[in-house]
């Protein structure tokens, strides 16, 4: 017995001095800064600003090897259907086999692609399309204006809201195509690069095997082959030796023999994975994970350059609760210190908001009503709403780290003016059905999503004409009409105006909603993944044409 | 039986004495956690972000700046409660419900057992899951969850224990005197059962609680604001490398606890044992 | 032998039927359907009810239930809204993986819980005894995950001598497979060997001491005989009673460990079809968790009536 006593205090004391040897990190300094990916928009430049390597890397260096990534869980079930069944992540990991008309830089500019060039009619109403020759789709069939109106007009067929303003499309010659709109839509370009339905496919292939089959298999003419997917698992690419991109010097791309992706559901295992090799690239990292990579030996964490994943909290507004009081929001925004919230646990890749832009950007407000963390006013504010005696609210979102964390770091603050706040994380049926069916009281944590176009984002969280409302959340009609008259706008410049007047209306004056923070897309890579081409466009697409692997 | 004699040899041991004091001082702290507790519960402080062991927070602090010894004090509230009740509504209903079946035998034995495997079919997870869902996330009906979907062990350990002891010879003998039902359960059955129940129990303690942690690990254990070790564990095993006294420091605490359940278990099941007493 | 096996059987049946109804009714319980999950918020709500009307979930329950039995009664195990497919193409696939580690792990922990726990008795309060036991302390009061998560970091990143994670099925090359089996069965076997020691050698201490043990040794036989006829038989019992529980322990370890090394079987699927509300799926994962339980109750059932013959006679008097 007595020696059974003595392991366990080996034991433990070993543990112990285990914990303490390994954490490393002083915890005085602030969140590391990490670096941005492509401050520049250029697309297929291979001069790289990477200052790890002394000797110039010839192109032949860079053929050969296979990219492992993980892009965190699986959450698509659709490769290769665009114009079927999709969502913000689908198709993300059908990047390597298909490519769009056009891109958007982090900017938010548009960028050709797979169209040449293109032009917009002063009046907004007709788009024309001159399409790159010389592409085949892997299947060997060609691109052309026939193949890219089948893809747009199957969009337009499946009712995609996207493409809701879409009149017509009609092809003038091999290569050029021309669509029709019945209103001004500011959206579809940006829709076109940003949105899986963008994405174009070989009709052929369609045709012969099915829509289901497509589900599976996407054909397109990207820079890789898809090879084979197992759900939940892994997903294979090899190289497509006729890839019709090349590189500065004129050398063919991609340089990579191949691609795998790696699903893994664990943020511990998917960290082991990196560090022990298995895995050479890490998508949507998390902030912890980002601070712990950054700097370590052999490993680079990188942010995109804008960040693009809004979080706001969306108050149930039409039934008797506490949300749907405009002095109880104000007094919840005054009692959370959003800005240290942000910046201690997502610092590392996000920043606080006041509205759904950020300073520089084409649509943010600098004027907007702003509400400064004060608890005091708070108390103020709850006592005009009613409750200075205290009062309860829920607070429901998905159960993900980002949302948990958010709303657990909150709970404090809140407790502290007399909100007592109950976090509800549901999974994602439970918080899906409570969204847009059964959202009965209090606020829920949505609009994260991973466009660059702010104005986009708005419109489909919060628009009338939202493919998808969230339950029992109204605003006034005013603000809905200049959610249209923007959408109407032939230009951003144009939009910019009325757009400024929603931010005000939404997070200023009405607080319809309260904005928490914007995130950058992030990846955690080795260092010897180069130009991997991740978030050099909107969040979540990747272009990896360019990527190789130095040796 | 003399229960003066039964805590004599309990405590005659040195691991049973000692791992009865722990489990006395453990629940002493979980209800004087209050007092005790250096920090709220969730008294966060964003600045000081897992922190290791130091002066002012002497187990260190986690990913919101909490103090660990603190939630460490509270946590033991929720791990032991749910613990103790799951075993006891386990022990309890299995070790009456497997008494019924063993002894009575025949239609009554074939019904329960079914129902047993029926009720075995599910793995713990997926039970806790459908139990979760169906009444709702909350402390209460984790321990149904857990409690219910433990109780085949004790029916079927009971069970076969009263079978073997039933037609053991010394039985039937007291058949053949005339002894009466209830006798024949309490005076020859039941001591031969309390062994086996109390060694489950012991396990079952400890299994609780790691059920919990597992449960906690795929999201569907406590819920915040409220802690308790297990999630402790799995909350603190994102930071595995980069602050891994949040996750060894709960997960030492539990098998710690486990230990002394078990060790208290096996001293319980010596002291109970009738060879050891030296009555037979 | 054989009437009692077939009435077994019989009642099996019933049992997987209630166990398939309380499934279906858990599964619609739920909130959130297959169809929201599926689309996600982006979908148009007309393209929501759509898909409902195609996948048959606005149906009242006892239909849906009803048109799912008559499936399986005829061998079909529904459509997977999750994997876009037959559950019967992703089953076949995944099973054979989990029942495999399953297998190895359950061999594994029966011949060491066994060996180790025989030792610990016998050498009782020597060296040997204190290692075991205290190894088998630790490993019940470890949960599967921590386990996992800490042999990964131990054997996979610190040493390197083995993967992260993966799985490969032994078909491909069986060194690759072991490679990659390694760590996940020591996981799951790890709490079960704990178990079946510790009851093998409470079992078999208690064994020693009763008392036609010692009457065998007051007679002379030998420690060999004495150990294999008398205290090893004897000892069994609980063990084996054991063995039905550790099938299901498995199981439900098999779910965490196939999240955490990341191997396609059958535990993941199911999660991930619970979560995406993939009722046929999921229905289609229980159904053959609980014929495997249900079928290693039996077989346990089996043994106890070979080992204990008094036990089947005394049933059914």
């Amino acid at each position: 017995m007595k020696k059974a006593l003595a392991l366990l205090l080996a034991l433990t004391m070993v543990l112990l001095v285990f914990a303490g040897c390994a954490s490393q990190n002083d915890t005085e300094e602030p969140p590391a800064e990490i670096s941005e990916i492509g401050a520049t928009d250029e697309s297929k430049d291979t001069t790289t600003d990477e200052a790890n390597t002394e000797e110039e890397t010839t192109s032949e260096d860079k053929y050969g090897g296979v990219l492992v990534y993980s892009p965190g869980v699986q959450s698509e079930q659709n490769l290769g259907y665009p114009a079927g069944d999709t969502n913000m992540l689908t198709t993300c990991n059908a990047a390597p086999a298909l490519e769009s008309l056009v891109r958007m830089d982090t900017q938010g500019n548009i960028v050709c692609w797979l169209a040449e060039s293109y032009e917009t009619s002063e009046d907004g109403l007709t788009y024309t399309f001159h399409i790159r020759q010389g592409v085949t789709f892997h299947d060997g069939t060609p691109l052309n204006a026939e193949a890219v109106a089948w893809n747009i007009q199957m969009c337009v067929d499946n009712g995609k809201p996207q493409y809701a303003r879409v009149e017509s499309v009609e092809t003038t010659d091999e290569y050029t195509v021309v669509i029709h709109m019945s209103q001004p839509d500011l959206l579809l370009l940006s829709n076109m690069a940003a949105d899986p339905s963008g994405l174009i496919i070989s009709p052929t292939s369609f045709e012969e095997n099915g829509a289901e089959w497509a589900e599976k298999n996407p054909v397109g003419t990207g820079p890789f082959v898809f090879e084979s997917w197992e759900n939940d698992v892994e997903a294979v690419y090899t190289r497509n030796e006729n890839y019709w991109g090349v590189d500065s010097e004129g050398n063919q791309l991609p340089y990579l023999d191949g691609v795998r992706v790696v699903y893994m559901a664990e943020t511990a295992v998917t960290e082991a994975a990196l560090e022990a090799g298995d895995i050479q690239l890490w998508l949507r990292a998390d902030a912890d994970s980002l601070v712990k990579f950054n700097g370590k030996e052999g490993f680079i964490a990188e942010k995109a350059a804008v960040p693009s994943c809004n979080y706001n909290l969306v108050p149930c507004t039409q039934t008797d609760n506490p949300a749907a009081n405009k002095a109880f929001r104000e007094a919840f925004r005054y009692a959370v210190d959003f800005e240290t919230i942000v910046d201690s646990l997502f610092g590392v890749n996000s920043v606080a908001t006041n509205q759904n832009s950020i300073p520089g950007r084409v649509y943010y407000n600098e004027d907007i009503t702003t509400y400064e963390y004060d608890p005091e006013k708070a108390r103020e504010k709850l006592e005009e709403a009613g409750y200075a005696d205290g009062v309860e609210i829920n607070l429901y979102a998905e159960n993900a780290a980002v949302q948990e964390k958010m709303l657990t770091a909150m709970v404090p603050y809140l407790e502290e003016v007399g909100i007592t706040a109950n976090v509800q994380l549901l999974d994602s049926g439970g918080f899906f059905s409570l969204m847009t069916s059964d959202f009965q009281d209090g606020f829920l944590v949505g609009g994260y999503n991973y466009s660059p176009d702010e104005f986009g984002k708005m419109y489909s969280l919060a628009s009338a004409s939202a493919a998808l409302p969230v339950d029992n959340f109204s605003m006034d009609e005013a603000t809905y009409q200049l959610f249209e008259d923007a959408r109407s706008c032939t230009s951003q410049e144009e939009a910019a105006e009325i757009v400024k007047e929603l931010q005000e209306q939404i997070y200023g004056t009405n607080l319809y909603m309260i904005s928490v923070m914007t995130q950058s897309e992030s990846v955690i890579r080795s260092d010897t993944v180069q130009d991997s081409g991740f978030y050099l466009y909107s969040g979540y697409h990747w272009t990896p044409e360019t990527a190789y692997l130095s040796k | 039986m003399g229960a003066k004699a039964v805590l004599k040899i309990l405590f005659s041991r040195k691991a049973t004495a000692i791992a009865a004091i722990f489990i006395l001082v453990l629940i002493l702290v979980a209800v004087f956690a209050d007092v005790l507790a250096p920090y709220g519960l969730n008294e966060q402080d964003l600045r000081h972000q897992k922190e290791t062991p130091s002066a002012a927070h002497l187990l260190g602090t986690d990913n919101y700046g909490r103090d660990v010894l603190s939630r460490l004090i509270y946590g033991s509230r929720i791990s032991l409660v749910v613990a103790f009740v799951s075993v006891v509504v386990a022990g309890v209903a299995g070790s009456v419900i497997g008494l019924i079946a063993g002894y009575v035998g025949g239609v009554v034995d074939g019904i329960i057992m079914r129902l047993t495997d029926a009720l075995m079919a599910f793995p713990t997870i997926v039970f806790a899951l459908g139990i979760a869902a169906a009444l709702g996330q909350s402390t209460t009906n984790l321990v149904i969850a857990i409690g219910v979907s433990t109780i085949p062990p004790y029916i079927r350990t009971i069970r076969g224990e009263v079978m073997k002891v039933r037609s053991q010879t010394y039985i039937k003998a007291s058949k053949v005197i005339g002894a009466s039902v209830p006798r024949q359960l309490f005076s020859h059955i039941l001591p031969n059962c309390v062994a086996p129940v109390i060694v489950t129990a012991s396990v079952g303690l400890g299994g609780a609680i790691m059920t919990e942690a597992t449960l906690s690990f795929l999201g569907m254990g406590i819920r915040t604001p409220d802690t308790s070790w297990g999630v402790m564990v799995s909350d603190g095993f994102e930071f595995i490398t980069s602050a891994p006294h949040l996750a060894i420091i709960p997960g030492v605490a539990i098998a710690l606890v486990v230990l002394a359940f078990n060790f208290l278990g096996d001293g319980l099941r010596d002291a109970l044992d009738p060879h050891v007493r030296g009555t037979l | 032998m054989v009437k009692y096996i077939a009435k077994k059987l019989a009642v099996s049946i019933v049992i997987l039927l209630v166990v398939s109804f309380l499934a279906f009714w858990i599964m619609s319980v739920l909130p959130g359907d297959a169809a929201l999950i599926s689309l996600g918020t982006e979908a148009t709500a007309e393209r929501i009810e759509e898909l409902r009307e195609e996948w048959g979930l606005n149906d009242p329950l006892p239909e849906r239930y009803g048109a799912w039995l008559w499936d399986i009664l005829h061998g079909d195990f529904g459509y997977s809204t999750h994997y876009k497919t037959a559950c019967s193409e992703v089953l076949a696939q995944r099973m054979p993986i989990t029942l495999l580690l399953g297998l190895i792990s359950l061999v594994i922990s029966v011949v060491f819980g066994i060996l180790f726990g025989l030792v610990a008795a016998l050498y009782r309060g020597r060296i040997l005894d204190t290692i075991v036991t205290f190894c088998a302390n630790l490993g019940v009061s470890l949960p599967v995950f921590w386990l996992g998560i800490l042999l990964t970091y131990l054997f996979a990143v610190w040493l390197r001598i083995l993967p992260v994670q993966g799985y490969q099925s032994p078909s491909e090359g069986f060194g690759g497979f072991l490679y990659f089996a390694c760590l996940p069965c020591i996981s799951m076997a790890w709490g079960s060997i704990a178990t079946i020691c510790r009851q093998t050698r409470s079992a078999v201490l208690e064994t020693l001491h009763q008392s036609h043990v010692k009457t065998a040794r007051a007679k002379g036989l030998s420690e060999g005989k004495i150990l294999s006829r008398h205290v090893l038989k004897n000892s069994l019992i609980p063990v084996i009673t054991l063995l039905g529980f550790q099938v299901r322990n498995l199981v439900g370890g098999s779910v965490v460990v196939e999240q955490i090394y990341n191997i396609p079987g059958m535990g993941r699927t199911l999660i991930q079809a619970v979560n995406s509300r993939d009722t046929d799926m999921a229905l289609a994962c229980l159904m053959i968790i609980a014929a495997i339980t249900i079928l290693s109750s039996l077989l346990v059932d089996i043994a106890y009536g070979i080992v204990d013959p008094r036990i089947r006679r005394g049933g059914s008097q």
